[in-house]
């Protein structure tokens, strides 16, 4: 086998692969070629009879003729030469025997055409293109053989019958050297040029080789990833599944907290009313008869029974907050400041606190529930301050998909470290003496904040006020052309709920 | 089933056919035909009664005879010949081609390539031998034979000018006839002659 010139260097596991490739690209060729040679063989067969029937179909002696020898010896001797050849093409196309007896049969039938045609100068061209031809074996011991028989044919005919091959009986060895000679001029070229196109076939199997592994371990990294990536799907699934059974076990344990606060605030009210009346009652019959510390101890106890009533009432209002049927109506929230405001106006009057407001959208949510929100928020503001007056501002910035609301004051502010525990239940940041209240009403904003599919936070720092600010989606209004009426301000609107 | 010996076998039979085949071939065409002895002298012969009859004598003009069987395919052998050597004819020379015709048939019986070729070449003649008498005047019993008479009337060559039955090309006797043509011998150069039988064996005996 030739061996490759190529550059390409393969890895061990590879070459095996390459040879294969080569081998089968070999075989490939072998079996076209067969068939090409079958079948140029039987027309090659056809074209004898023909030009013997054409060139010499009859011989004669006087004025009688009978069939010339050359037609019987065109379709015999010329389907005898043809035969094999083709019979082992269609039986055996590939193997190494079948190719050496084309070559055989090729060169025979070069003899006969030129028999047949009167070793006229133009057929002995068949010689060399079937030569050729068989060159496209890319198998050089082919030209071997097919030379071989050229040479034999010459030299055995050469020596028995010299005018036969060579027009003269003198000189036949030198002749057979020459006629020989430029076949194998030929044979030299056709073989170069085989060995180049087997190398050829080499780096191109190498090549093919070498793209089959890469490709092979592209694949099997592809495969490996994504699986890695299949079984990162199913564990983040898996999280996922788990994520929401706890956040379905979360809402369950939540409704059942807000079930059980709103069932013992309102039980507790009963025992708490009762406890503050009788204590009220208890502090009338016996008033006069008790010492100070006496009175002092059931003042505490009076106080203690309003407080817890209080207590109890705002805990009752929070669980309201979270589980009361909740509206999801177009509000007007300049509308619902209004209302707030409102509520809340002894109370600025008292502080004298100057309050601006930005224009306010319609949102959608429960009017009662915004309004509360914001009287909160302002109480708040009113509350928290020192000497200063109040200076309240009620913000409303509108986002890509959300309007940002809030009410900035310039009260004692807070640590930014507060800023999450001012929003639990209960938390306070001053004693009860400093500031009045029960620590829930935050709690209620931002329940009241989440119901509406929104947050809570609050922009803060000690001495510089605080900036309570939420947000809301935007709402959006599709107005059916038909039914609007703009002029009409209680045109019912279709709003989408968050 | 095993095909091995089959196919062996069948590849020595063709192989023995073909191996046959190419000697049957080789030795027909390789066998040359009875050939008889031609006039040394072409006043030897009667001619006045044949059609070659104003032919001769032609004093100081060599003459070359070439008698053929007009369907003999190889006889188209004998006429590449000629062509080829014609133009290396140095001294005047008179073609008179002899085509033999059955006594039964008409005159465009001769209508052949043959005839056509050798009536193409220069200082030529065809002409008819009906029945095939001057074939056996001058001794021609096989297509393509070619007989050379000198100015003088001598022969001077006889035989066939191809190497082989009905295949062309360079061969000694065609170069010995061209070699007499242009340079006068006193011998009778004699050659095989391959191509069809001129008469049939009745004309033969007749």
């Amino acid at each position: 086998m030739w061996m490759s010139n190529a550059t390409t260097v393969l890895d061990a596991d590879d070459q095996p692969r390459a040879d294969a490739l080569f081998r089968a690209q070999q075989s490939l060729i072998h079996h076209r070629t067969d068939r090409l040679f079958a079948a140029l063989m039987v027309i090659q067969w056809l074209a004898g009879i023909a030009a013997a029937l054409w060139i010499s179909p009859r011989t004669w002696s006087g004025a009688i003729s009978q069939p010339h020898l050359h037609v019987w010896a065109a379709i015999l001797l010329g389907g005898a030469i043809t035969a094999l050849p083709v019979l082992l093409a269609w039986k055996r196309p590939g193997h190494g025997l079948t190719r050496h007896v084309i070559a055989v049969g090729q060169m025979l039938t070069s003899a006969l055409l030129i028999h047949l045609t009167g070793g006229r100068i133009e057929t002995h061209f068949h010689i060399f293109g079937s030569l050729a031809f068989l060159a496209c074996y890319r198998d050089w011991r082919v030209l071997c053989t097919a030379t071989i028989v050229v040479a034999a044919d010459h030299g055995l005919r050469g020596w028995l019958w010299p005018e036969s091959v060579y027009g003269v009986i003198a000189g036949a060895p030198l002749r057979l050297v020459e006629h020989s000679g430029w076949v194998v001029f030929e044979d030299i070229f056709l073989i170069v040029t085989i060995r180049q196109s087997l190398a050829d076939m080499r780096r191109n199997a190498d090549h093919q080789a070498e793209l089959e592994s890469t490709n092979s371990r592209i694949e099997a990294e592809v495969t490996r990833r994504t699986e890695e990536l299949r079984q990162a799907m199913d564990e983040t699934a898996r999280a996922s599944r788990q994520l929401i059974d706890a956040n379905k076990a979360l809402e369950e344990q939540n409704k059942e907290l807000d079930q059980f606060t709103y069932v013992a605030s309102h039980d507790l009210q009963e025992p708490v009313r009762k406890l503050v009346s009788f204590s009220r009652l208890l502090e009338q019959d016996i008033d006069g008869d008790l010492n100070e510390d006496a009175k002092r101890d059931l003042q505490f106890i009076v106080d203690a029974a309003k407080r817890m009533r209080t207590l109890v009432q705002a805990l009752l209002e929070l669980s309201r907050v979270g589980r009361s049927a909740m509206k999801h109506d177009p509000v007007d929230l300049n509308r619902c400041i209004n209302e707030a405001l409102e509520a809340l106006d002894l109370k600025i009057h008292e502080t004298g606190a100057v309050i601006t407001r930005d224009e306010f959208p319609v949102v959608i949510g429960d009017q009662t529930m915004l309004t509360q929100l914001f009287q909160n928020l302002v109480s708040n503001a009113l509350k928290f301050t020192e000497e200063a007056t109040p200076e309240i501002h009620l913000t409303a910035t509108a986002e890509d998909d959300h309007w940002t609301l809030g009410v900035r004051d310039n009260g004692i502010g807070m640590k930014s470290e507060y800023a999450e525990r001012i929003f639990q239940p209960f938390q306070r940041l001053h004693n009860r003496g400093e500031y009045e209240g029960t620590g829930i009403g935050l709690s209620i904003c931002k329940k009241t904040v989440q119901r509406h599919c929104g947050e809570i936070w609050v922009e803060s720092d000690i001495g510089r006020g605080a900036h309570f600010r939420f947000t809301l989606p935007v709402a959006e209004i599709d107005t059916p052309e038909t039914d609007r009426d703009e002029s009409e301000p209680g045109a019912e609107l279709e709003l989408a709920t968050c | 089933m095993n095909s091995r010996p089959v196919l062996l076998m069948t590849f020595v039979a063709l192989f023995a056919m073909a191996a046959i085949g190419f000697v049957q071939l080789t030795d027909y065409s390789s066998r040359p035909g009875k050939s008889g002895q031609a006039p040394l002298r072409v006043t030897d012969v009667r001619l006045s009664d044949t059609s070659l009859a104003d032919a001769f004598p032609a004093p100081g003009v060599p003459t070359l005879l070439v008698f053929y069987h007009p369907k003999c395919p190889c006889t188209v052998a004998t006429v590449r010949v000629l062509e080829r050597l014609q133009p290396r004819f140095r001294p005047k020379l008179r073609i008179t081609a002899v085509a033999y015709c059955p006594g039964d048939q008409q005159d465009t019986w001769i209508e052949s390539r043959t005839t056509t070729a050798l009536s193409k070449l220069a200082s030529s003649q065809v002409v008819v031998d009906r029945g095939g008498k001057l074939c056996k005047r001058f001794g021609v019993f096989v297509s393509g034979q070619v007989l050379l008479y000198d100015g003088e009337g001598r022969l001077s060559f006889s035989g066939g000018i191809t190497p082989y039955r009905g295949h062309e090309g360079d061969s000694p006797s065609s170069l010995d006839l061209l070699k007499r043509i242009n340079t006068s011998h006193d011998d009778c150069g004699s050659w095989p002659v391959f191509g069809c039988s001129m008469l049939s064996d009745s004309e033969r005996q007749r």
